[in-house]
């Protein structure tokens, strides 16, 4: 690309009038400005704003703790450990993501192979203190499934948890028997 | 060297290489699941296809395995090529059609080989709709989870545990597509070196079930090259922590040490330093106990008031540790000065370690590394259970049988899974197993003669020594250094000779100790007269060196002061005035000497809690704060090392050990983790060390060099990345760095001697006590109509080392105290096989009792008794010891 590095004198004139221009004809336009907060402007569904963390359809906690959220995350802001209960069941300990540095990219949403991790329109989080911006699991964690209604990962997941056996999974054989010879 | 054609391109590979290594050498991409550098080809997993042209003018090729075919001269083989290609992303779709959809929940997850592999061949989506096979797994121990549905039946596992490491129980059943990998039944895997199948498996199928209860990824791991604590072979182990606790331990590659390989007490016993009993806060507990009820900063003012005034009338003296580092033992040093240090090696053991370092060090036999054990042909096994007191070496040893079928003679009390594939197992007391060494020396000076170990030994090309110092019994090693000054005479040649020793720095220690200073029980004998009247231990505990519990425990009250540095709660630490919390190996740097007389260096993982500082670091606080800051004047770990590199000339080059400090790679410092590091603003700092030194914790990718971090390159995430770090597959690294070797070396056997051995080389002590007088294991009363036994300790690979078994996993894994005896003994002192009793041991100088359950072993000398060495209740022994039993049985 050329970039032009010399004007004509005249330019300057013409630069200030198209500018002008421009301002008088925003006179006639329907002003963006709304007056927030008693006035909002609408969000689309998809809006990404405040994540939370979503339960199963049988209300367990969605996240089994896998940290890909935590490693997409381009600013490092989600921090977890995980942990698993008595049955083999993985869940976070804790959970934690620093908002004041989240830039909502949704990248942990996109890696998330649970849908655990979910980003809402909400996007009213100001607060008077900074460390208040980091929000622990119980901040986090809501009570239903979010954008998707249905996905259970352990139903698909191969590992046996309380209440569902080797075999039990979606599309899987009930376990092999090993002494079987039978060809 | 071979030139061969790959994709057209020409490359030159090592003589002997087949083509899937050829192509790794060069850092091409193959995939490959079954091929392992130390374990070798079997065609399994159909994976490392490629199109092989019979010669220039061939159009068509085939398919070949790359692991099968030899790269010879014009070999023409393609990896770029649609057929090939296609073939090996279709061997990846038919393991994943049963694949569990299990990677967030899997271990593996992040440093899999089958998800790098499935990501290498562009198998992407899944496209059978099936139903996919199950299985149930099995219980497997405390140390290994099993998950079957991962498994892609690639073999290595039993290839690695019955082939590669001489295991039983884990073996391949049932048939087709229903093939299973595991046990008979459930139940613990009984070999020692079981955790490696978490490295060997590729996929999820065993994990580390320690790990699991505080896992990370691989990628937010803090590491840093170590050196495994728990014996004396200075394994390379790789530690990794997250959050300022440690999580996890793998192998680290050295090419002349451990290999690819850990023991599953180097694997697992980072427990410890998680473990809720260490002291990590300044205390007082003779006067307060636990309670923590004086400031740190008063601990500290009162114990340098004790050692100011001390110091000052030369009633000061300090007591090392052969498990802590040469810094923190050479600090303790400058802080008494070299005739008021003892090492902390009980008597017994120190003739033994001393006898053979000066030996070793004059260059009276060869120290063999664990590779070159390998290439053994007749090892002579006298009065060591390697097993148990230096796992790695047992596998050096089945290597050495089971590839280039060596033949191993066992003499000793107990023959551990060494006598499985032992050629022959004698077994003895400590006297018999000397009175049996020195027949075999006499049978090799009378040309063989009768006797068949010497016959053998005769006719070996690479013989092969090697004793241990459990039985703690200098005839022992007189009778193996007779045998290897026998083959120095009749082979005209240089003789290989290993010794096993118990802790991880016991050699470094022992020459660090190069004057001579006080032994441990002249430190008893001078506290009790008033010579000493402050004492410092670092990382010691005395109650594991010194059999007379009740003397010792008297001395340390009368001391107006006993200032501990340790990482543990002992008993020693519990009778200080004043302890202070010491950091452990990961949460430290530090140099340690190994068996074979290796200078290693391990580096600080993880930053430890507040108050918990190096031994030498405190110990270099104390000299500054009694006004004598010039004596030490060090500002970090490199200053002490080169203190002494200058003082002490058997460690010259230890401070090149490590890149020193201010070392950067590419404009960048070595990072202790890597660019993936995760929830850095998560407004949990990563716990950076504070200690300086080359590595940090924000900078580059570790280095290919020297100090490999944590393995990974684009597309390796597994630990199969290493081979991306090496001139060819299965050498050295990069930069390789194995470690400095005091040792005079001679790799080959095949040298004259320089020096036959000089018996009175052994050093005594300077200011020897009457405890010091060796006890003597000749029988002194013959057996059959006395209770006189002679008690001696058998090493347990769980449970004698006093850190390892601090963690749960291994202390579930470690035996009950037991007592076992001939049956003939038993009977005669009416107790039963399992029960429990109560006994009163009672020797000639001290009496002690112990609550053990009661073997029976008719494979025992009828005069023995044998304990666990090394358990709290069995910590007194210190040499094989008459003594008479009395016993009353413990209600269950
Ligand atoms: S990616 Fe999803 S399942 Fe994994 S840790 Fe994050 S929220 Fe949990
Ligand atoms: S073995 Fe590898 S591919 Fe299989 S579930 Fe585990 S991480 Fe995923
Ligand atoms: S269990 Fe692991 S090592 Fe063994 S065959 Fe299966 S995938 Fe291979
Ligand atoms: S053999 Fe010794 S040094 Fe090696 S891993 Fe085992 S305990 Fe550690
Ligand atoms: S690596 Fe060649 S067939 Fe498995």
């Amino acid at each position: 690309m050329k970039v032009r590095t010399h004007y004509p004198p005249w330019a300057a004139v013409t630069g200030l009038l198209r500018a002008m221009w421009i301002i008088f004809k925003y006179q006639f336009r329907r002003p963006v400005t709304i007056q927030y907060p008693e006035q909002r402007a609408p969000v689309a569904p998809r809006n990404r704003g405040r994540i939370v963390l979503t339960r199963d359809p049988d209300g367990e906690e969605r996240c089994v703790g896998c940290y890909l959220c935590a490693v997409v995350c381009p600013v490092d802001c989600i921090a977890l450990q995980a942990t698993e209960d008595e049955h083999g069941r993985r869940y976070p300990e804790w959970f934690q993501i620093n908002f004041s540095r989240c830039i909502y990219c949704g990248f942990c949403e996109e890696a998330c192979p649970t849908y655990a991790i979910q980003l809402t329109p909400d996007y009213e989080m100001g607060e008077h203190q900074r460390s208040h911006l980091i929000y622990h699991k119980d901040d986090l964690l809501i009570d239903g499934p979010g954008k998707r209604h249905q996905y259970n990962f352990y139903r698909h997941a191969g590992v046996e948890i309380g209440g569902k056996d080797k075999g039990e999974a979606i599309a899987e054989e009930p376990a092999v028997d090993i002494r079987d010879l039978l060809p | 060297m071979p030139t061969i054609l790959i994709d057209g391109n020409p490359y030159e590979v090592a003589e002997g290489r087949n083509v899937l290594q050829a192509a790794l050498d060069h850092k091409l991409d193959l995939p490959y699941f079954c091929w392992h550098p130390a374990m070798g080809s079997v065609g399994a997993c159909r994976l490392c296809a490629v199109k092989h042209y019979r010669d220039e003018n061939d159009e068509h090729g085939r398919l070949a395995m790359g692991c099968m075919t030899p790269a010879t001269e014009g070999t023409r083989v393609a990896i770029d090529e649609p057929e090939a290609a296609q073939f090996r992303r279709s061997v990846i779709e038919w393991l994943m059609i049963n694949h569990p959809h299990d990677c967030p929940v899997c271990d593996e997850g992040g440093e899999c080989h089958l998800q790098d592999m499935t990501v290498m061949t562009g198998h992407a989506h899944r496209r059978y709709r099936g139903r996919k096979r199950t299985y149930r797994n099995q219980y497997l121990g405390p140390l290994i989870h099993h998950e079957m549905n991962r498994c892609i039946q690639c073999y290595r596992c039993v290839r690695f545990y019955v082939d590669h490491s001489g295991g039983h129980d884990l073996g391949v059943f049932a048939s087709r597509d229903r093939v299973y990998f595991g046990r008979v039944e459930e139940g613990a895997l009984e070999s020692p070196f079981s955790g490696n199948l978490v490295e060997v498996c590729p996929t999820g199928v065993f994990t580390d079930k320690t790990y699991r209860r505080h896992y990370a990824r691989k990628w937010d791991l803090q590491s840093a090259p170590s050196i495994c604590g728990h014996c004396g072979l200075g394994c390379n182990t790789l530690v990794g922590a997250r959050y300022g606790s440690v999580r996890r331990v793998a192998n680290r590659y050295n090419s002349e040490v451990n290999g690819y390989w850990l023991c599953d007490r180097g694997r697992f016993g980072y427990e410890h330093v998680n473990a809720d009993d260490r002291l990590l806060k300044p205390q007082t507990p003779r006067r307060d106990g636990d309670e923590l009820s004086v400031s740190a900063g008063r601990v500290w003012d009162e114990a340098i008031a004790a050692i100011r005034v001390t110091a000052a009338t030369g009633k000061l003296a300090a007591v090392g540790s052969p498990r802590a580092s040469l810094e923190s033992n050479f600090a303790l040093l400058t802080l008494v000065g070299a005739e008021r240090f003892c090492t902390g090696i009980a008597e017994p053991e120190r003739r033994l370690v001393g006898r053979f370092a000066h030996a070793a060090r004059a260059g009276a036999f060869h120290v063999p590394t664990l590779q070159e054990i390998e290439g053994c042909d007749v090892i002579l096994v006298l009065g060591a259970d390697l097993t148990h007191e230096a796992p790695l070496l047992d596998l050096a040893l089945f290597r050495a049988h089971a590839a280039a079928g060596a033949a191993i003679h066992l003499v000793g009390l107990r023959a551990g899974r060494v006598g499985e594939f032992a050629a022959s197992f004698e077994s003895g007391d400590p006297g018999s197993i000397a009175t049996r060494g020195r027949a075999v020396a006499a049978g090799l000076r009378a040309d063989g003669g009768e006797d068949p170990v010497a016959a053998v030994l005769a006719a070996a090309h690479c013989p092969l020594v090697i004793t241990g110092t459990q039985h703690r019994d200098a005839e022992v090693l007189e009778a193996s250094l007779a045998i290897v000054e026998a083959l120095r005479a009749r082979n005209g040649t240089h003789p290989w000779f290993a010794m096993s020793v118990s802790e991880a720095n016991t050699l470094g220690v022992e020459l660090l100790d190069d004057r001579r200073g006080m032994s441990l029980a002249s430190v008893i004998d001078a506290i009790e007269v008033g010579d000493i009247s402050v004492l410092v231990v670092a990382e010691n505990d005395l109650f594991e060196r010194c059999e007379d519990h009740r003397r010792l425990a008297d001395a340390l009250q009368r001391l107006d002061a006993l200032v501990v540095l340790d990482h543990m709660v002992t008993a020693t630490s519990s009778l200080a005035t004043h302890a202070f919390p010491a950091a452990t190996i990961p949460e430290s740097s530090g140099t340690l000497v190994n068996s074979e007389g290796r200078i290693q260096r391990f580096c600080q993982v993880l930053r430890p809690a507040e108050d918990v500082v190096p031994s030498w670091s405190a110990t270099r606080d104390i000299i500054a704060a009694i006004g004598r800051a010039e004596d030490a004047d060090w500002q970090h770990l490199e200053d002490v090392t080169a203190a002494i590199e200058a003082s002490h000339p058997a460690f010259d080059g230890a401070t090149k050990l490590a890149p020193a400090l201010g070392f950067q790679l590419e404009h960048q410092p070595i990072s202790r983790v890597g660019h993936r590091y995760s929830g850095r603003n998560a407004t949990i700092r990563p716990d950076a060390p504070d200690e300086p030194d080359a590595l940090t914790e924000v900078g580059g990718l570790g280095p290919d060099g020297a100090l490999p971090v944590a393995p990974r390159t684009p597309g390796w995430n597994s630990n199969e990345a290493i081979n991306r770090f090496r001139i060819e597959v299965d050498g050295p690294l990069r930069g390789d760095n194995p470690g400095l070797r005091i040792f005079a070396t001679n790799g080959n056997g095949a040298h004259p001697a320089p020096s036959p051995l000089d018996p009175g080389r052994s050093p005594a002590a300077a200011t020897p006590s009457a405890l010091d007088t060796p006890r003597s294991t000749a029988a002194a009363t013959p057996s059959g109509d006395d209770d006189t036994v002679l008690v001696c300790a058998a090493a347990e690979i769980f449970g004698s080392e006093s850190m390892s078994r601090r963690g749960p996993a291994l202390a579930e894994l470690a035996p009950d105290t037991y007592l076992r005896l001939h049956p003939k003994r038993a009977e005669r002192l009416g107790v039963v096989e399992g029960r429990a009793y109560r006994l009163r041991l009672i020797g000639e100088t001290f009496e002690t009792s112990l609550e053990a359950v009661v073997k029976v072993d008719d494979e025992l000398p009828d005069n023995v008794a044998v304990i666990p060495a090394g358990y709290a209740e069995t910590r007194w022994w210190q040499q094989p010891t008459w003594m008479r039993l009395e016993s009353v049985e413990v209600e269950p």
